[in-house]
């Protein structure tokens, strides 16, 4: 190991030569090489990380290059986990590096992760974190969680050993997977570049610091940090005991069902032949439940705005109206007010049209 | 009481609202909550009690500080 690369971080207190080679001996999997991965996976690469594994099935897109810093514009088109190969050893040449060129599932996730000492969820969908968190639990690996939504992020070091027992899992903050699209994607809410750097900064912390031993972690604890506003919260929470969800061994694991549930399918509209056909009623209007700043706007004849949240305080303006198209920017938005409308206006024809407001053209 | 709301949780109520509301557990707020904002109903989040993530039977005061954290998707 060539020390003089790493000068600046050895001379820190706490440090020393120890941390440094800790961190070469240490084999970290990155989950995602996205948004939140290439912070992660770059921070780790030049500071002396010995072994990292990627895993990603994704090609580089045009509007991945916001905030995936990895890649240029030659590259879209291209495998994310090959790019990515390929600039962490120009960052850092005496790393190893290991790319995993598909998704992960049941009957793959175990012997993958066997080979590592540290996962990290840079993943962007539930059904990957919660298996990926029951299958540390099986492992006694310990799991560092990063997310983000809109302006907000989230960050944890889950399933650390700490004597004879482990800290709290990522169900123990949410127990239960929630219902397809009932959270929006960064797809669905935009996403900044400077959001997934900050928080994928704060995972490659928490990895450098686990594997150093230096530093409070966040075990047992959740942050959470607001661009708009800078503030950071840490909320804690103690061990629970009743999370009967987790498979309990490794067959029952690759049995385990990991899709999410689907909350309704039988009001949503894919198509805009079907909305034309909708709107040719008179009585019918469409609803879009964006803020009022968000774009596009669309003009149409029949529609009106209603944010999502004052859709209740403003149920006065939709009495009257036989047939309710909801609308929104992804369509998980339309599909929660559509949920509401059913409930509020029973009598009602309530419909959503699930692919978003940039494929609504008149 | 002031409630803060995370991720989309905050689409459905705000991210921030200082109410009165005579609740003494957190199972009660929260049906309080489903009520004035019915779109609450069914949603997955965690409930956290002066910076403490808590179960549905914890007590509550009208001086306590309320956050309600959804879990995120994107990365």
């Amino acid at each position: 190991m060539d020390t003089t690369r790493y000068q600046r971080q050895i001379q820190l207190a706490h440090f020393g030569i120890e941390a440094q080679e800790k961190l070469s001996n240490a084999k970290v999997l990155v989950i995602g090489a996205g948004g939140l991965g290439c912070p992660v996976l770059i921070q780790l690469a030049i500071a002396g990380v010995g072994c990292i594994g990627i895993i990603d099935k994704d090609v580089i897109e045009y509007h991945n290059l916001h905030r995936q810093f990895l890649y240029d514009e030659s590259d879209v088109g291209k495998l994310k986990t090959e790019v990515a190969r390929a600039k962490l050893k120009q960052a850092n040449s005496e790393i190893d590096i290991h790319v995993y060129n598909l998704y992960l599932h049941n009957k793959n996730t175990i012997d993958i992760l066997q080979s590592y000492d540290l996962i990290i969820d840079c993943c962007d969908n539930f059904e990957t974190r919660y298996m990926l968190n029951d299958a540390c639990i099986l492992l006694d690996k310990p799991f560092i969680y990063g997310s983000i939504s809109a302006y907000q992020g989230q960050v944890s070091i889950c399933n650390v050993a700490i004597q004879n027992t482990r800290s709290v899992s990522y169900r123990d903050f949410f127990p239960q997977m929630p219902k397809a699209d009932e959270i929006p994607s960064c797809n669905e809410l935009g996403t900044l570049g400077v959001l997934c750097s900050i928080i994928g900064n704060y995972q490659a912390a928490e990895a450098i610091k686990y594997i150093t031993q230096i530093g409070d972690l966040l075990t047992n604890k959740l942050l959470s940090y607001d661009l708009l506003t800078h503030q950071q919260t840490i909320y804690t929470l103690a061990k629970k005991n009743a999370v009967t969800s987790i498979p309990l061994n490794i067959d029952a694991f690759e049995s385990y069902e990991y899709q999410l549930v689907s909350i309704n399918t039988s009001t949503n509209i894919e198509e805009m032949t079907e909305l034309k056909k909708l709107v040719e009623n008179k009585n019918a209007i469409i609803v879009d439940v964006r803020q009022f700043h968000e774009n596009p706007q669309i003009e149409a004849k029949q529609y009106i705005q209603i944010p999502l949240s004052e859709l209740e305080m403003e149920s006065e303006r939709l009495e009257n109206i036989e047939t309710l198209i909801f609308v929104c920017q992804g369509g998980v938005r339309s599909m929660q007010a559509q949920l509401w409308a059913s409930e509020k206006f029973p009598t009602k024809k309530t419909y959503y049209f699930s692919k978003g407001i940039e494929n609504i053209k008149f | 009481m002031k409630i803060k709301c995370f991720g989309p949780l905050s689409d459905i109520i705000a991210t921030e609202i200082d109410i009165k509301i005579s609740a003494e557990t957190v199972a009660s707020l929260i049906e309080i909550l489903e009520t004035q904002y019915p779109l609450l109903k069914g949603k997955t989040f965690s409930v956290a009690v002066n910076h403490k993530l808590v179960d549905k039977d914890f007590a509550i005061q009208e001086s306590d500080e309320i956050a309600l954290l959804a879990p995120f998707s994107g990365g």
